[in-house]
């Protein structure tokens, strides 16, 4: 495994140019699209078959969270990180209960995306 | 037995002054009412006030909300440069999605650059509002609080009224300027008032303190009312405003309860006369009462076994016993009310007739003896005349009169019937035909008794043929002028031997001087001639024979003065043999009377003899009484005078002695009839005094006294002791039956007819433990006790007591003594009845009133009989007359028939199932038809009654209830609560509309604004890396960081702003993360310890549940935060019942009862008004002083909260 297959997951056309803009600027990483809803999501999932996903929690009336127990119910081996504006305690927790293996508040820590993705990446790459 | 208080007859007797009193405490009454009635009109008002209140203020809240986020949402325009970029388009869409704002203003330091929509606005652009001072005080708060400041409001440059909501922006940490909003001030306060203009009490104004000119200006102005009441709010955050809510006095609760007031007043006047003249009435009523008592003493009279009858001045009869129905031959109830005359004509003309009449003029008592010839009676009357009437006793005599007329008889029989004297003894009729022939008449005259019987002195030829003339003489004097007398003749016997007879006649009479016999004794002379020994000796049996009949006779020969006696006259004077009997002497022994009627007979010379009787002194003082019987001799010259002398003293005593039994019986008899026809008006205790006295003088007793026994039979208590001798009444102390066992167990044991008779008290069994300490020091000797009974107990005791000698009481002073008991009985129970009546009439009297004065319908069901009765009110409150309504067999029918039909069956159902199982009191709520065809609500109320007087053991009793009016008051009910629904609806609309608006615009500037300062925050770092890659350019990597940071706080300024606004947790983690989340908040925030115990909770709760909740947690914990000065907080949360139940328990000082009952305090009310939107319940209690425990339970998955939302 030479790549991190990864999707994101953000309604916001702001976050996702910079979510852009970051991930193109990491080799290790096979950037398999974004979505900008969940039923986007959902067949970005099924075609690409990532390993990895990035996902806000809160898009217009959806909610990332739902989607995270969804995949959680159907795929075990995705690691997904979310990366949220609502950084307050309850939502890290639900989120961890959910199988989150990350959680990031989009404004205090977008810069630490790269290292989070590494983390998962070296992890992935031990697991195979 | 009811003892009516004396009291209640003193109301009774003075109706004027218990009406005045009775309207006194009515007119108290009513003022009590009106000023309750007054206070519940108040309280309504105050909450519909504050309602309208509320309503105003949460409209104003959300406009200041709607401005909040659209002023921040414009700001969006500026750009990092701090230019605007696409303002209209935002603006644009921000107005077509809140229709309220106006227009939205760019004010980049204070200069107006942009507007939207520019239309009508040209005129503004360019103007400096900081510049202006007239502005710029309320531009410069905005800045100073850094938060949207409302300004005006204000005439707008471009005309009209309006409000201008300016937040102050900023942009790399600099004062940029203002984004603004105006709202017309119409559309602010259209919303606001527009509950206040859905009733016509009441208006809505707006005030602001000018800054400038520091004083209120208001802006509605609307027109005052002419006395009003003010609520006021103040909104101090947004723009110092003040909302006022005046409510028009003039309807309000005084004005309406005025009607109340004037109508208490009126139905009290009107009570209280009507009260008045039913207490008039019932004083006259009271001779009801005397009448009652009079027919108890009727009853008594029946006992007597004497005739009595009462006329009135009419003659007609008041009352006749039942003797005196007998006697008359016809039932005595059917005299009763008839003219006597007219029953009986036969009466008119005869005696009694004139002996009434006399009576009656003279009004005197009258006695009068009366032979009653169709009936062949005797009467005596006892006539008491009085202005009213006559009493009158009679009674039947015709025996009392044959047998004394018997007795004469034989007495005179006895006296010249000598069937012992050797003289031939025989009787004639008048016309001489022989009635009786004695055994010596036989010898005589040789006829036997059986020949001699029936014929006549002509058939037997008894008279010598020599001497018919002479005889014939003395025959006529015998037959004719009925004189005795006495002829020596020849006559002849059977065999025709003529013989000398000395014939000695005399006449018999009756009381009324009728001849019934003439008596002949008949000596044989023939013999003496030749004889005179045996003469003598026929002389000296003649004496012995008058000596066995007591009686003496006498001769007087006045022409020679001398006197001669037969032995028999020596006994009856006490005289001796020696005594030598002179005219002159015997004189001594006679009254008066008796010489001047000897003296009378002897002048006349009269040839009649005479009968008298008279007393007569004996030689040894002794008083006798005679009958002397005096006859002339015939056929002399001289003047002799022949006598007899009667010895009658026994047969006179025995005479006086029964007359004065009769008086005593006939004083009695007149005592009880006075006794019992006491006045009423007089009190008990002088009735039984007069009785005491009355009854002490008849039957001679000097103390006569009246005790009663206890009810427990213990203690005898002396009501009155009259001693005859001082006529003085005393009280001696009571007796104790631990001190005289024996007396007390025998008149407690005495029945009906028994009395104690103690001839000597000392010695009798019952009464001989009075000796010593009683009877001794009293003088007393003989007792007479009669225990009085009612109902078969022992309830007093009249003592005749007797002194100084023994006595021994008779039959007749026992029957009396009996009588006055029985007497003592009657008034006893004719002053409980008396009492009694008084009460139930009183009570009565009282009851009705009270149904009529208080309109209300009364009814009484009586239960086992399935009897009905009710008041007139319970139809005419429904406009029908009681007669208009069909009585059937089915009691209940009038009432069933006009019940609501919706109601006829659970309000029947109710009844009977009352009925059959009563308790004590019965509530129903139903709909009857009134006369004009409208259904009234009417209120019943009823009270189980069970009286003992009334129903037996068995029966059931009776429902006593009444029926009230209460349709207004159920139409005010339904009106309220519409009301209140309405209000609700509209609030909960209200919170819907503000929680949507606040979840959305939470979204927005959490989700948009935050991703775009992410953007924002990113580029920074882009930048700032770019930069840091060149060199000398220190100053703008460090300008760089400051913008970065600043990029951030705004960040969490926004996220707070939204957090604030609605926390996004409860929609998307849910009430319990929510509620751990806030508490944790809160503790971070507050210092103060929050202890969670959340429990089961079901994760599909519904929004509306969840924002509820939520909102009244957050609410609480504010309050905590702000009043209660706890340490520590606990929070349980938990299902139970299909309810959600939140307790926050705070271990503070403990809510006070001002702000707790505090109307005005929004947070509370709205707290409970939001639980009542989803039929919840709120409330918060003080701990004793040790904290507050607030409680919300909602129901979940209720039908109703769907319905209420609706």
């Amino acid at each position: 495994m030479k790549t991190l297959k990864l999707i994101t997951v953000d309604d916001s056309q702001v976050i996702a140019d910079h979510v852009s803009f970051l991930l193109t600027k990491l080799p290790w990483i096979e950037w398999l699209g974004h979505a900008y809803n969940l039923d986007e999501a959902r067949l970005l999932l099924k075609e690409k078959q990532p390993s990895a996903i990035i996902l806000d929690i809160q898009m217009k009336e959806e909610s990332g969270l739902d989607f995270l127990a969804e995949i959680k119910d159907t795929i075990k081996d995705v690691d997904v990180i979310m990366l949220s504006n609502h950084e307050s305690e309850p939502y890290r927790d639900r989120s961890r209960e959910l199988g989150a293996k990350f959680f990031l508040d989009k404004s205090t820590e977008f810069e630490s995306i790269p290292s989070t993705l590494r983390i998962i990446y070296n992890q992935q790459k031990m697991r195979k | 037995m009811i003892n009516l208080p004396k009291l209640s007859i003193w109301f009774v007797r003075r109706p004027i002054t218990t009406a005045l009193l009775v309207l006194m405490a009515l007119l108290a009454m009513t003022y009590y009412i009106t000023q309750e009635y007054y206070q519940l009109q108040l309280r309504n008002a105050s909450r519909e006030a504050e309602n309208i209140m509320l309503s105003a203020e949460k409209s104003i809240q959300q406009t200041i909300d709607v401005s909040h986020l659209v002023a921040l949402e414009a700001s969006i325009a500026i750009n990092d440069k701090g230019e605007l970029e696409d303002f209209d388009s935002v603006a644009k869409s921000l107005i077509e999605r809140y229709p309220i704002v106006n227009t939205i203003q760019m004010v980049p330091n204070g200069v107006i650059t942009h507007c939207y929509p520019m239309e009508g606005n040209e005129s503004v652009i360019g103007y400096d509002i900081l510049a202006d001072s007239s502005v710029s005080r309320e531009a410069n708060r905005a800045i100073e609080r850094k938060e949207m400041y409302f300004a005006g409001p204000l005439e707008l440059r471009q005309g009209g009224m309006a409000v201008v909501g300016r937040i102050p922006v900023y942009r790399k940490g600099e004062f940029w300027g203002f984004s603004a909003v105006i709202i017309m001030l119409n559309d602010l306060l259209t919303n606001a008032s527009a509950l206040a203009n859905d009733y016509n009490k009441y208006r809505l104004d707006f005030s602001k303190v000018n800054p400038n000119t520091n004083e209120e200006e208001f802006f509605l102005g609307a027109e005052r009312f002419e006395n009003e009441t003010v609520f006021q709010s103040t909104f101090l955050l947004a723009g110092e405003w003040t909302i006022y809510l005046y409510t028009d006095n003039t309807k309000n609760a005084l004005a309406m309860s005025i009607p109340v007031a004037i109508t208490g007043i009126f139905c009290s006047f009107l009570f209280a006369i009507v009260f008045g003249l039913i207490l008039f009435k019932s004083k006259q009523q009271y001779r009801e009462v005397v009448h009652l008592a009079e027919k108890k003493i009727y009853t008594f009279l029946n006992r007597i076994s004497d005739g009595f009858i009462s006329l009135d001045a009419n003659w007609n009869y008041i009352y006749a016993n039942k003797n005196a129905g007998e006697t008359s031959g016809k039932k005595s109830k059917d005299l009763v009310g008839n003219n006597i005359w007219k029953l009986f004509p036969q009466l008119v003309d005869q005696p009694i007739y004139k002996a009434y009449h006399e009576a009656m003029k003279a009004q005197e008592f009258k006695y009068f003896e009366d032979y009653y010839e169709p009936y062949d009676i005797h009467f005596e009357h006892f006539i008491y005349p009085s202005k009213d009437g006559l009493s009158v006793f009679f009674r039947d005599v015709t025996e009392k009169k044959r047998q004394e007329r018997e007795i004469y008889l034989a007495e005179q029989r006895l006296s010249n019937h000598l069937n012992q004297s050797p003289l031939a003894v025989i009787e004639w009729d008048e016309n001489f035909t022989v009635l009786k022939w004695s055994p010596k008449a036989q010898e005589i005259f040789g006829w036997t008794e059986k020949e001699a019987l029936g014929k006549s002195v002509e058939e037997m030829e008894l008279i010598h043929q020599e001497d018919k003339d002479v005889v014939g003489e003395v025959m006529d004097e015998l037959s004719s002028r009925h004189m005795g007398n006495q002829s020596l003749n020849r006559n002849r016997t059977k065999d025709g031997e003529v013989i000398y007879c000395q014939w000695y006649n005399s006449v018999v009479k009756n009381d009324e001087g009728d001849v019934i016999l003439i008596m002949s004794l008949v000596q044989n002379v023939t013999e003496s001639y030749k004889d005179k020994e045996r003469l003598l000796e026929s002389t000296r049996l003649l004496e012995s024979t008058q000596s066995m009949a007591d009686i003496g006779s006498w001769k007087l020969d006045l022409t020679e003065n001398k006197l001669f006696w037969s032995k028999e006259m020596y006994k009856i004077y006490d005289v001796d043999k020696d005594f030598q009997p002179t005219p002159q002497n015997v004189a001594q022994f006679h009254g008066d009377t008796y010489q001047d009627e000897l003296r009378k007979i002897f002048e006349s010379q009269s040839e009649n003899n005479h009968t008298n009787e008279s007393k007569l002194f004996t030689s040894t003082g002794k008083v006798k009484w005679v009958r002397a019987h005096i006859e002339k001799l015939p056929h002399t010259d001289k003047i002799i005078y022949l006598g007899s002398l009667q010895d009658i003293t026994e047969l006179r005593l025995a005479e006086e002695k029964k007359s004065k039994e009769q008086q005593r019986k006939l004083q009695q008899q007149k005592v009880l009839f006075e006794l019992s026809k006491l006045d009423d008006q007089l009190s008990f205790n002088e009735k039984i005094k007069h009785a005491l006295k009355q009854a002490s003088s008849v039957i001679d007793c000097e103390r006569l006294s009246f005790w009663i026994l206890n009810d427990d039979s213990e203690t005898l208590k002396a009501e009155h002791l009259y001693l005859k001798s001082k006529d003085e009444f005393t009280q001696p102390p009571p007796l104790h039956r631990a001190d005289f066992p024996e007396y007390f167990k025998s008149i407690i044991s005495l029945k009906n007819e028994g009395l104690i008779l103690a001839n000597d008290a000392h010695t009798h069994e019952a009464t001989k433990e009075f000796s010593e300490p009683y009877l001794k020091p009293n003088d007393i000797t003989s007792m007479l006790d009669v225990p009085i009974h009612r109902a078969g107990k022992c309830i007093g005791v009249l003592c005749h007591e007797h002194v100084e000698t023994p006595r021994t009481w008779t039959a007749e002073e026992i029957t009396f003594a009996k009588s006055i008991a029985d007497l003592v009985f009657l008034m006893i129970e004719s002053e409980y009845r008396k009492q009694a009546e008084e009460s139930i009439r009183l009570s009565e009297a009282r009851y009705r009133a009270f149904i009529k004065a208080s309109k209300t319908g009364a009814w009484e069901y009586y239960i086992d009989r399935s009897e009905f009765w009710c008041s007139d009110e319970y139809f005419e409150m429904l406009g029908y007359n009681k007669e208009d309504i069909e009585v059937t067999d089915d009691v209940l029918r009038p009432w069933k028939t006009l019940l609501h039909p919706n109601d006829l069956k659970g309000a029947s159902d109710k009844f009977r199932a009352f009925v059959e199982n009563p308790t004590d009191t019965y509530e129903n709520t139903f709909r009857m038809q009134h006369a004009d065809g409208h259904y009234r609500w009417i209120w019943s109320r009823g009270y189980y009654l069970k009286d003992e007087f009334i129903n037996k053991d068995d029966e059931k009793g009776r429902v006593v209830g009444s029926h009230i009016d209460i349709t207004e008051r159920k139409q005010f009910e339904e009106e309220l609560k519409t009301i209140n629904i309405r209000l609700r609806k509209l609030s909960a609309h209200l919170q819907t509309v503000r929680e949507e608006e606040r979840t959305h615009i939470a979204r927005e500037i959490h989700d948009e604004l935050g991703n775009q300062l992410t953007g924002l925050k990113l580029d920074l770092s882009r930048f700032k890396s770019e930069i840091e890659e060149l060199e000398s350019n220190e100053d703008l990597v460090q300008k760089a960081d400051e913008m970065i940071e600043k990029v951030v706080s705004t960040i969490t300024a926004v996220r707070k702003i939204s957090s604030d606004l609605r926390p996004s947790i409860l929609d998307d983690l849910g009430l319990k993360a929510t509620i751990e989340w806030q508490a944790q908040q809160f503790e971070q925030r507050s210092g103060i310890k929050c202890d969670l115990q959340i429990k089961d909770l079901s994760t599909k709760l519904s929004k509306d549940v969840n924002t509820t909740v939520f909102r009244i947690f957050q609410e609480s914990l504010t309050n905590v935060m702000r009043h209660a000065k706890a340490s520590q907080v606990s929070v349980k949360m938990y299902e139970s019942h299909d309810m959600l139940i939140m307790k926050v328990t705070d271990n503070g000082i403990g809510i006070s009862d001002k702000r707790k009952y505090n109307t005005s305090s929004l947070g509370l009310l709205g707290m409970t008004e939001r639980a009542a939107v989803l039929n919840g319940t709120f409330n918060i209690e003080n701990d004793d002083g040790n904290g507050t425990t607030a409680t919300l339970s909602i129901p979940l998955n209720s039908k109703d909260v769907e319905e209420i939302r609706k």
